[in-house]
């Protein structure tokens, strides 16, 4: 197969079609056999503004954004400046931009860099009678040059603007086409070859659409939340879903309330969730702690933005680790996972309610801006295979109900667990210590006991379920590298490209942070030369990982703080950086002997 | 139907409030009530916050949950709307309702869910032992306002009249009869019920507090007439006096009905599997691509 592979950007500021000319890209190209994965960039304001989208386009499923850009559509140069910083330019991209809007003087571009210019207003006016248009003028240019299939533009614009009626609908497309005929025109463009023969059946979804459809696959009965940027989505998802299943969501007065209704649900007996981001999170972080010392089950999804405070909302990060791992007072068992892509994120919603329910503590579901809304092409989920992790609470016997003890001592630390209108089930759930029944105590003793046995989960955990963790790469690497959650993709790459070089390079993705999968890291770990940690936070993940494991005495850490997404070209210089340091120390060694 | 007895409510956990706390009168009205309605244990659930009279969920045999500070209403609607056959109490004390969770009141109010929330108003934070309390007058001194107090308390029926809940009364702990009338209406009355109980505090408050509330207490006229605004603002502003019985109550869909309705107004296309669902995330190939 030719091996196309593209990376566009989409820029102008709010309101222009930016984000709407993407998607129609997205849409039509999966229609024609095409992958294809899009993150978005805008201001944390709600108009105006800047606003950029990125996709990346293949034959085969897109692991990561992409590094530099094959060609650049400006709808506006006005707000650019605001993301300069964030739009990498090929050394032979090209910028396509209106013939009536030109660059700013000052645009630092690569030398081999080229410009076309294009009338995209003044043919959106000449076709619709507006400037309206010119993000559909704009994207059949980007289509007529790069040769992207024809069939499914058609389509996705008239789905598009289905509800605006069929004069807009062929206004737009016709829009489209002119601009794909502005491009045709050009003969001195390299030809591309998209044809795919083999079209396997796919979903278009973000990250937050995939762990709320996730949750509903796993039964979730109940939703309570409350908006924040980047989670609301996944609120609104609820919001619009749940009614159509005979199923609860309440939009609550704040983030304590919508995590404390759902421990109410989950109490009645329900499955129950909130979702929210890092300052909502920090807010419920008193509410989780009731979820585990009542052990009842509740899914936390937490879609972490930039910065501690305000940060940035629209920007992504990996630093509520420590939050989600260590948060709270007391000893409090959780259990944390996290997803590595839009087709995991599935997974691991089913996963967590799974977890929660059989374990009965809080799982916290830690994604992020990136995975939750980016738009992704994946291949289609196979959720007959996710059935057996879909399960019902285990209510107590007529036998335990004789004498029934809701905290019952067990050599799992998991006890049976009553609900309203369950006879003889009665106790009384509570935040305070308590003893096997549930009467209140405050015996030191009997603390104790209780508290370990609320830890046993974490190793129960451990002992009866395989800790979540993905791997590729060489079976018997030199080098390793450890990342979690959604920097998968772009290690993936940076992995697999190196073994083309022919370095035994293998890396290791923890899908779960708590309880950690202390026996299998340990076992990758110790024959490594050496390690490369990656992770979008201060060195959180490396001090959590040195906390509980033997890292090899040449371990590196690449980090970003967080608002610019890695390339796969830095993670594989990091990597010959600890290959590099390898090399050094073996030479001093062997010197010193 | 089972035939309970107000016993039959009782569990075996012994109370740990003072003697002669005002939670007692209010704890015995509780029992009386549930067997006045007949309620089977298990299907009856009593949610409380943090402070003295929230440990009252273990003191009942039905299903309980003693949760965290102020987050009492939230977990009450939670295991309502979860399980709307559940007959839901939630109880909790001023501290915990009025200042750390006063912020859910509006809320539980204008959602009109249904179920009673009785708040034991002592005027003091008794558990962390006598420090001011939202609703703690101006002639008092506490354990955190040494020098005399120098904001205002709230009005809790006024607050609730305010937000518009549809069922307000007051009792007195003292009047167990009375209490038992009111939880009984109040567990009756479908939607929200907000009912204060004074419950006075004998340690940090002093015993003499049921003497001063006994002087002002006043039994709601015969004539009163709950559904009416008017009198009801008139008695959530009256000085000198504390009038007793159901003050406001009006008729609303609850929440659980007009849910009732989302659900059949989200449902008009005709009920989705998930399946139907999945199908709008897939993409297929054009038409025009087989030709
Ligand atoms: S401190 Fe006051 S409110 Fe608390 S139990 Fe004692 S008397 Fe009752």
């Amino acid at each position: 197969m030719h091996e196309e592979d593209s990376t566009f950007a989409i820029v102008g500021s709010g309101g222009e079609g930016v984000v709407s000319a993407g998607e129609i890209l997205i849409h039509a190209t999966a229609r024609d056999g095409l992958y294809s994965m899009m993150v978005k960039s805008y201001g944390p304001q709600i108009r105006g503004g800047e606003s950029l989208a990125q996709i990346r386009l293949r034959k085969t499923p897109v692991l990561c954004q992409g590094d530099a850009l094959d060609a650049m559509v400006v709808l506006s140069w006005s707000n650019f400046h605001r993301f300069a910083g964030e739009v990498r330019l090929g050394a032979r991209g090209i910028i396509m931009h209106d013939s009536e809007d030109a660059p700013p003087p000052n645009l630092k571009v690569p030398d081999k860099v080229r410009f076309v210019a294009v009338p995209f207003a003044a043919t959106s006016k000449q076709i619709t009678g507006g400037a309206q248009a010119k993000n559909l003028v704009a994207l059949g240019f980007l289509a007529g040059w790069f040769d992207l299939p024809q069939h499914g533009f058609a389509e996705a614009i008239r789905t598009r603007f289905a509800k605006k009626g069929g004069a807009v609908q062929q206004s737009n497309f016709s829009a489209f086409q002119a601009g794909v005929m502005l491009a045709q025109a050009e003969t001195t463009r390299r030809r591309y070859n998209w044809t795919v023969s083999n079209h396997e059946a796919k979903l278009v979804l973000t990250g937050n659409d995939a762990v709320a459809l996730g949750s509903l696959f796993a039964g979730v009965k109940f939703f309570a939340g409350y908006p924040i940027t980047p989670a609301s989505e996944i609120m609104e998802w609820m919001a619009r879903e749940l009614p159509r299943f005979d199923r609860v969501f309440v939009q609550t007065e704040d983030e304590i309330a919508a995590v404390t209704m759902a421990i109410g649900a989950s109490f009645a007996g329900v499955k129950a969730m909130t979702a929210t981001s890092g300052p909502g999170l920090s807010l419920m972080t008193e509410a989780i702690g009731l979820a585990a010392m009542a052990e009842l089950p509740l899914v936390v999804v937490d879609v972490q933005r930039a910065g501690p405070s305000t940060g940035i909302p629209t920007k992504t990060t990996q630093a509520d680790l420590y939050h989600a791992v260590f948060g709270g007072h007391g000893n409090l068992p959780r259990v944390v996972l996290a997803p590595t892509d839009a087709a995991d994120a599935i997974t691991l919603a089913v996963h967590a309610f799974y977890l929660a329910e059989k374990y009965q503590l809080p799982v916290l579901l830690l994604t992020d801006q990136f995975l939750g809304q980016r738009l992704e092409v994946i291949p289609q989920v196979d959720f007959a295979a996710l059935q057996p992790k879909v399960i019902t609470r285990t209510l107590p016997t007529a036998e335990e109900l004789q004498h029934y003890q809701r905290f019952k001592f067990t050599d799992s630390g998991v006890s049976p667990i009553s609900a309203p209108g369950i006879k003889n089930g009665m106790y009384t759930a509570a935040g305070i210590e308590h003893d096997e029944t549930g009467r209140p105590t405050s015996n030191a003793e009997l603390d104790e006991k209780m508290t370990r046995k609320r830890a046993l989960k974490s190793e129960t955990i451990r002992k009866q379920e395989p800790g979540l963790l993905w791997r590729c790469g060489d079976q018997d690497p030199e080098i390793g590298i450890l990342a979690w959650g959604s920097t998968k993709g772009v290690v993936q790459e940076a992995v697999a490209r190196l073994q083309r070089e022919g370095r035994k390079v293998a890396a290791m993705v923890l899908r779960q942070l708590a309880p950690l999968p202390v026996t299998p890291l340990q076992d990758f770990l110790t024959p490594l030369e050496g390690l490369l940690i990656v992770e979008m936070a201060d060195r959180q993940f490396y001090n959590y990982l040195k906390s509980q494991l033997n890292l090899p005495h040449n371990t590196r850490v690449h980090q970003h703080l967080g608002a610019t997404l890695f390339t796969v070209q830095e993670i594989i210089e990091a990597i010959k950086e600890v290959d590099a340091l390898w090399e050094t120390t073996l030479q001093q060694t062997i010197a010193a002997m | 139907m089972g035939n309970y007895t107000a016993t039959d409510y009782r569990s075996d956990v012994k109370p740990v409030w003072c003697p002669g706390c005002g939670d007692f009168g209010v704890l015995n009205a509780v029992y009386q009530a549930l067997a006045r309605l007949q309620l089977p244990l298990e299907e009856v659930a009593i949610i409380s916050g943090i402070g003295c009279s929230s440990r009252l969920p273990g003191y009942v045999k039905t299903y309980g949950f003693n949760s965290i500070h102020g987050r009492v209403l939230p977990v009450a609607q939670g295991v309502k709307l979860a399980r709307p056959a559940t007959t839901v109490i939630a109880v909790g004390g001023d501290g915990d309702g009025l200042s750390i969770g006063g912020g859910h009141l509006p809320h539980i109010a204008r959602r009109n869910v249904d179920l009673t929330y009785i708040m034991m108003d002592n005027g003091i934070y008794g558990m962390t032992k006598g420090q001011t309390s939202p609703t703690t007058g101006f002639d008092q001194e506490t354990k955190s306002m040494p020098y005399g107090i120098i904001e205002a308390p709230l009005n809790p029926v006024k607050l609730a009249l305010s937000y518009e809940a549809t069922f307000i009364a007051r009792g007195f702990s003292a009047n167990v009869e009375q209490c038992v009338d009111l939880i009984v209406r109040g567990i009756q009355h479908p939607g929200f019920a907000f009912i204060q109980l004074l419950s006075p505090c004998v340690t940090f408050v002093g015993r003499e507090q049921f003497d001063i509330i006994r002087e002002l207490a006043v039994d709601l006229p015969a004539d009163y007439d709950p559904g009416s605004l008017d009198q009801a603002w008139q008695v959530s502003n009256e000085t000198g006096k504390i009038s007793l019985g159901v003050i406001y109550q009006k008729q609303l869909p609850t929440y659980e009905q007009r849910l009732q309705e989302l659900v059949q107004r989200a449902q008009q296309g005709g009920r989705v599997a998930f399946a139907d669902l999945l199908r709008q995330y897939h993409v297929s190939e054009p038409e025009s691509a087989q030709d």
